[in-house]
Parts: structure tokens; C-alpha cells; sequence
């Protein structure tokens, strides 16, 4: 089934498109697991021989899944070597969702995301781990270690899985001693999560205007005007 | 690949059932060079229709990387074996978890159960008083190499030439049609009786169907972008 690879340095238009495709459908279903994909990942399971093409072919594929699936490809710099990518998702369609349907355990993931990440926002960016504990503990989220019923291993998921998943970082605090730690917005909860929506409900809890929090307020505005610079940009 | 009911749309105001026909055709012509396609199909059982995103080859990055291990994929098929050569479509939840025995590699009891319930998370398959079903995804998006592996197995239903697992079947010539097949069949009144393939007499044919909600103010063609579908959809028979 696989085409012959040219001898010489260019790919035919077949090939190209075979490889852009593959690509696509990699990360699109290695980003159902929220992990970031790693670029030696990809080289190594679809582009393998032609790993010289990766850059033409990633922005191609990059294209591909903007323009059809509303879907940006965010690059994450982890180390130096390791490139890593994320999917976001474009913005552009902001129908309302809520009649989608997921596994129960993707929804409780996604209400526990949105509690923590409200916290975080609303406490300026930085949430030390003993306030946070307090916060879920006095929701009846948290007991100690006690796995919920609803929710799971509530701890393992915020500082293992959603740390993975790029939604939080949880950091220790240099020269704690002992080790102390906090949490802070991941990269894929800048790209992803909508700063005005989690405002207007942490406004909806408290029955205020949200403009009544100055501060985040302006984080909000902030942030859009920089998304919509992003988007005029790319769009050139 | 993944499922959404086809009502939903059509619920709410707004696009009518021609801009979601076109609508899809338009995605489909533009994911074809990504071996994806959305197709309509209605479940055997509910009986709601579905708009499903399958891929249309069974490339290596599909089965390399998909969410299930090779031995996972290995019990699923076993699974689709025994319900596609089933009598009745469907298998029992018990039969279903001894099949780990005839499989290599240290699957426990509750291994299988755990891993039936990852299918059916994942819409493979469904559990439903003590049965195991395919999905209409799975017989959807499976449907050429059922079609070519289980070739002296497989049911046709005569009136929309789709694979059948469970529906209605003459007791004459023991055809096996689906039951919103049947449905619109009977819609035309001097039929009611009579079996559309060998028009033996079958009074219970319109009893079978009686109960099941199906959607009014239906557009009877179920809208598709393959051509070989037929596209009247009225379900008559050809003779």
C-alpha cells in the first residue's frame, strides 16, 4: 500500500498528501488524550524515512487543521530539542455545545477543571496547594485522600493528569524548604479556556457584575485584544 | 470515529433538514483526501438517526494509535465474529465474557468486563438487558470488511440493500428487514400485510413496528453522499 519514496529530495504531490493526511489524523486522535504530541513522536511513527519534509509538511497539516477542523496547532517549548504541540480549538464557532455529550468521567474532569481554574484566575494567577485543598475541601470535593465518588482521585488528577495535560502547572516554590507547592494556568488552559466565560460565572456565584472585578476585568479584556491581534496576524 | 444524533440539529430552529443535507456534502467532499466521510444511518433498535464520522480506509495510523491495544482489537474482533454470525445479532454478556479463553494473553474475567465497558464508552458497543450489540457506528463503519469477511453471514435488509442485524423477519421466506424499513413500508396502506420480499401473508408486521417511536414529518430519504445508496428511500421492493 505504501507509495515508493522518490530517490530524490522532493515528494510528489501523492506522497505529500498521503503524509499530510496521516499526520492530520495523528494528532488529531493522539490529542484525544490531551498529552502534548511530541515532534520526534511524530517524525518517528508517520513521517519516519521522509523526516526532512517535517517543516513544509507540518504546515501544511497545521493548515489543514485550521481551515477544516477550526482547530490551532500550538507549539509548546519544553526543552530546546523537544518541540511539543497542542490542539486548540480556533474559537471561531462559539455555538453554544452544551447538548454534546460525553463520558461521565470527562464531564466531572471538565467541572473540577473549571472550578480550579476560576480559583487560580480569580487569586491573581497563583494559588498556593494548601489553599487550594481548603477550597475543595470546604466544597465537599476533597477528604483528605478519599477518593469521590463523582470526581475521583481529586488530587492525583490536578497535580498529575491535568498537569500532563497541560491545563495547570504545579510548581514548587523556589527555596521552600521543605517543598512547598503551587498552582498556576497551563498552556492549554491559555489557549483553550475563555477567561470572559469563567468570570461571568464565578460573577453568576457571587450575583455581581463582573465588571465589578477590576482587576480580572481587565485580565479579560487583555487577553481577548491579544487573541484578536494573534488572529489578524495569522490570518496574513 | 464518532456519533451525534441526527436530531439534534433538525430540533433546533433554524437549518432544515435540505442545508444539513447539503451541509454534509459539502464536509464530505473536503475530508474525502483525509479518508474521512460522515455518513447517516439509523439505528436498528431506538430507532434515532445518526450522523456518523467514519474513516474510509483502515489506514495504520487508525489502528496503530487508536485508543484500544492490538489484543483489545483482537477480543473486539472475536466480538463482532460472534454477533455477526449470531442468530439474533446480539450476544449475551456472559457468552460475551468467556470469549477471553479462546483469546492469547492473560485476560481475567473482570479484565473483559472492564474492557466490554471501555467498547461501549467508547460507542463500539452496547450493553442492553444482558445482550451485547454492535453499534450503529461499528456496523457503520465496519460495514466493508463485514461485508467481505462474513460474506455467508451477513443479513441485507431487501428494502434499503443495508446490513441488518436485528429487525423484523418473514417466517415464510425469513428475510430480515430493518424496522424503520418496515415502517415507511407500511406507510403505504394496502401492504400492511404482506412480506415485501416474497409477499407472503404476515400479520404481525405491522404490530412489530406499532410501538416504536419513530420520528413524524420525517423526510423519508435518508440523506447520504455515497451514490450507490438508494436514494428514494420509499422502500419498495424490487422484484
Amino acid at each position: 500500500m505504501a507509495s515508493q519514496s522518490s530517490q530524490g529530495s522532493k515528494l510528489s504531490s501523492q506522497e505529500q498528501s498521503a503524509l499530510i493526511s496521516d499526520i492530520v489524523l495523528y494528532i488529531l486522535s493522539q490529542d484525544h488524550t490531551k498529552y502534548p504530541i511530541k515532534r520526534q513522536d511524530i517524525v518517528k511513527n508517520v513521517l519516519k524515512t521522509h523526516g526532512r519534509h517535517y517543516k513544509h509538511i507540518m504546515n501544511e497539516a497545521a493548515h489543514v487543521l485550521t481551515e477544516i477542523f477550526g482547530m490551532k496547532l500550538v507549539e509548546i517549548e519544553h526543552s530546546s530539542n523537544m518541540k511539543q504541540y497542542i490542539l486548540v480549538n480556533n474559537e471561531q464557532f462559539l455555538r453554544d455545545v452544551s447538548d454534546l455529550k460525553w463520558p461521565e468521567e470527562v464531564e466531572a474532569q471538565q467541572v473540577l477543571l473549571m472550578l480550579l481554574l476560576s480559583l487560580i484566575f480569580m487569586s491573581g494567577g497563583v494559588v498556593k496547594e494548601e489553599v487550594m485543598s481548603s477550597f475543595l475541601t470546604r466544597l465537599g470535593i476533597m477528604n483528605g485522600r478519599k477518593s469521590h465518588e463523582y470526581f475521583g482521585d481529586v488530587w492525583k488528577l490536578l497535580t498529575v493528569e491535568f498537569v500532563r495535560q497541560m491545563y495547570v502547572e504545579y510548581v514548587r516554590i523556589p527555596e521552600s524548604n521543605p517543598p512547598k507547592y503551587e498552582f498556576r494556568w497551563g498552556h492549554r488552559a491559555k489557549g483553550e479556556v475563555s477567561r470572559r466565560e469563567l468570570l461571568n460565572f464565578v460573577s453568576l456565584v457571587y450575583g455581581c457584575d463582573p465588571k465589578n472585578w477590576v482587576t480580572q476585568y481587565q485580565e479579560v479584556l487583555q487577553a481577548e485584544s491579544e487573541k484578536e491581534k494573534k488572529r489578524e496576524e495569522d490570518g496574513k | 470515529m464518532a456519533a451525534v444524533e441526527a436530531d439534534e440539529e433538525e430540533a433546533t430552529a433554524g437549518p432544515c433538514p435540505k442545508d444539513m443535507e447539503l451541509a454534509v456534502s459539502i464536509i464530505n467532499k473536503v475530508i474525502k483526501g483525509l479518508n474521512m466521510e460522515i455518513r447517516c444511518a439509523q439505528d436498528e433498535i431506538t430507532p434515532a438517526k445518526y450522523y456518523l464520522l467514519v474513516n474510509t480506509v483502515d489506514s495504520h495510523i487508525s489502528r496503530t494509535f487508536s485508543k484500544f491495544s492490538a489484543a483489545e482489537l483482537e477480543f473486539f474482533k472475536t466480538v463482532l465474529s460472534e454477533i455477526v454470525t449470531s442468530e439474533d445479532g446480539c450476544i449475551s454478556s456472559t457468552a460475551c465474557l468467556n470469549l477471553n479463553s479462546s483469546l492469547p494473553g492473560n485476560m481475567t474475567k473482570s479484565d473483559t468486563e472492564a474492557l466490554l465497558e471501555k467498547f461501549c464508552k467508547y460507542q463500539w458497543l452496547y450493553q442492553k438487558d444482558g445482550k451485547v450489540h454492535l453499534t450503529i457506528l461499528s456496523i457503520v463503519e465496519l460495514e466493508p470488511l463485514i461485508l467481505s469477511a462474513y460474506e455467508d453471514y451477513v443479513n441485507i435488509c431487501r428494502l434499503c440493500k443495508r446490513i441488518v442485524m436485528q429487525g423484523y423477519r418473514c417466517d415464510r421466506c425469513l428475510a430480515l428487514l430493518h424496522l424503520h424499513c418496515v415502517h415507511l413500508y407500511t406507510k403505504g396502506v394496502d401492504r400492511i400485510h404482506s412480506c415485501p420480499v416474497c409477499s407472503a401473508d404476515q400479520p404481525e408486521m405491522l404490530a412489530a413496528v406499532k410501538n416504536i417511536p419513530f420520528h413524524s414529518g420525517d423526510d423519508n430519504r435518508i440523506p447520504s453522499a455515497s451514490s450507490r445508496e438508494n436514494k428514494t428511500g420509499k422502500g419498495s421492493a424490487r422484484k
